[in-house]
C-alpha cells in the first residue's frame, strides 16, 4: 500500500516556558532569537538530552539556583562525576535547585544525595585520602534507575 | 556505557556545526575538524598560527585532540606531535600540553574545542611559569626574555617538518 501525505495540520505544540529572570543567556552578546540550549549537550531545552528519545516531562528542565538550567539528566550526570565538586558548570557555584519551582519539586531528594555525594568526594579529595568506598555501588543503582 | 558514547555523540554533533559556522571569524585558527576515523568525531586536528607579538607567530603549529567517551563531562586530550613546540608548559619531546583549562579538576562542559583550541594558542603567548612542564625554559622565561625568545625560535626553525 502507498500512502501519499497531503496535507498536515498542526493542531498543538508546546515548549518549556522559562521565565525571563529564570535564565542567564548561555553566552553574552548570542542573539536573542537563538534558541535555548542546554549548556552541556548543547541541545535545545525543548528537545531531549542525548539519551532520551521523546520530550516533555519524560525529559524535563532543571532550574538552578544560579539561574542556569539544564536538561536533568545532563546535570544529574555532570554532579555524579567524581570532578564536578558539585558546582554548576556554567558558573562554577554550588549547584542547588531553586526553590518553589514546581519543575524542581519531582529531583529534589535525588539532588539532594548527589549533592551531598559530590560535597563528600570534594572534602576527601581535599584531605588527601583515598576517595574509593562502598558507595560506589548505590550510585550505580541510582543511575541506573534514574538514566533511562 | 551506551549513554556515555550518545552524549558525546550528539555534543560533538552540536560542535561540529558550530565549528563550522563559527571558524571563520577564528582567523588564526587554520583548521579544526575531524581526523578521518569512520565520522565517530572522537578524534580531531586543529592547525592554528601562533599569536603576534611572540617567538610563535611565523609558524604554524598541528594539535591533536581526542574526545573521550564521558566528554563533555571529561575535557578532552590534547597533544601536539613530538618534536614540535617549544614551550615552558608543553613537553617538547613528547608535545604535552599542561593547561588549567584540560585538567579534569577545572574543566567545565560549558567549554568547547573552539574555546580549547583558543585557550591553547593564548598560553602560548602567556606561559604559566608557576607550574612548569620545562623547568629550564620557565625560569629562562622569567630571567631572560630575549635568551628564551631566541632559544624557541631556533628549536621551532630546527624541527623537522
Amino acid at each position: 500500500m502507498q500512502l501519499q501525505i497531503k496535507n498536515v495540520q498542526c493542531v498543538a505544540s508546546w515548549y518549556w516556558d522559562v521565565p525571563k529572570e529564570l535564565k542567564r543567556d548561555l553566552h553574552e552578546g548570542e542573539d536573542e532569537d537563538d534558541e535555548d540550549v542546554c549548556g552541556i549537550c548543547r541541545a535545545s531545552y525543548n528537545g531531549t538530552c542525548p539519551n532520551c528519545k521523546l520530550p516533555g516531562e519524560t525529559c524535563p528542565l532543571i532550574v538552578g539556583s544560579c539561574h542556569h538550567n539544564f536538561h536533568v539528566h545532563c546535570i544529574y550526570q555532570w554532579l555524579n562525576t567524581s570532578t564536578s565538586k558539585g558546582l554548576c558548570p556554567m558558573c562554577r557555584q554550588a549547584f542547588s535547585l531553586r526553590d518553589g519551582i514546581r519543575i524542581n519539586e519531582p529531583h529534589k531528594e535525588k539532588f539532594e544525595k548527589v549533592l551531598m555525594k559530590a560535597r563528600q568526594q570534594n572534602v576527601v579529595s581535599v584531605s588527601g585520602v583515598n576517595a574509593a568506598g562502598g558507595v560506589d555501588q548505590e550510585d550505580v543503582m541510582i543511575d541506573q534507575e534514574f538514566i533511562r | 556505557m551506551v549513554h556515555r558514547a550518545n552524549n558525546r555523540a550528539s555534543r560533538m554533533l552540536a560542535e561540529y556545526k558550530q565549528i563550522r559556522e563559527q571558524l571563520q571569524s577564528h582567523e588564526s585558527i587554520l583548521m579544526l575538524c575531524p581526523a578521518g576515523d569512520g565520522g565517530s568525531l572522537s578524534k580531531w586536528e586543529a592547525q592554528f598560527c601562533g599569536p603576534e607579538n611572540t617567538p610563535y607567530a611565523d609558524f604554524t603549529f598541528t594539535l591533536s585532540i581526542e574526545i573521550p567517551e564521558m566528554y563533555p563531562n571529561e575535557p578532552p586530550n590534547c597533544r601536539f606531535p613530538p618534536n614540535h613546540i617549544c614551550h615552558p608548559n608543553i613537553k617538547w619531546s613528547t608535545g604535552e600540553v599542561c593547561l588549567d583549562l584540560l585538567k579534569h579538576e577545572t574543566w567545565s562542559p560549558m567549554y568547547n574545542l573552539l574555546q580549547v583550541v583558543e585557550a591553547i594558542r593564548t598560553l602560548l603567548a602567556e606561559p604559566g611559569v608557576d607550574s612548569p612542564l620545562d623547568v629550564d625554559l620557565a625560569k629562562l622565561y622569567s630571567v631572560d626574555k630575549q635568551a628564551y625568545q631566541g632559544l624557541v625560535t631556533y628549536r621551532l626553525c630546527s624541527r623537522t617538518l
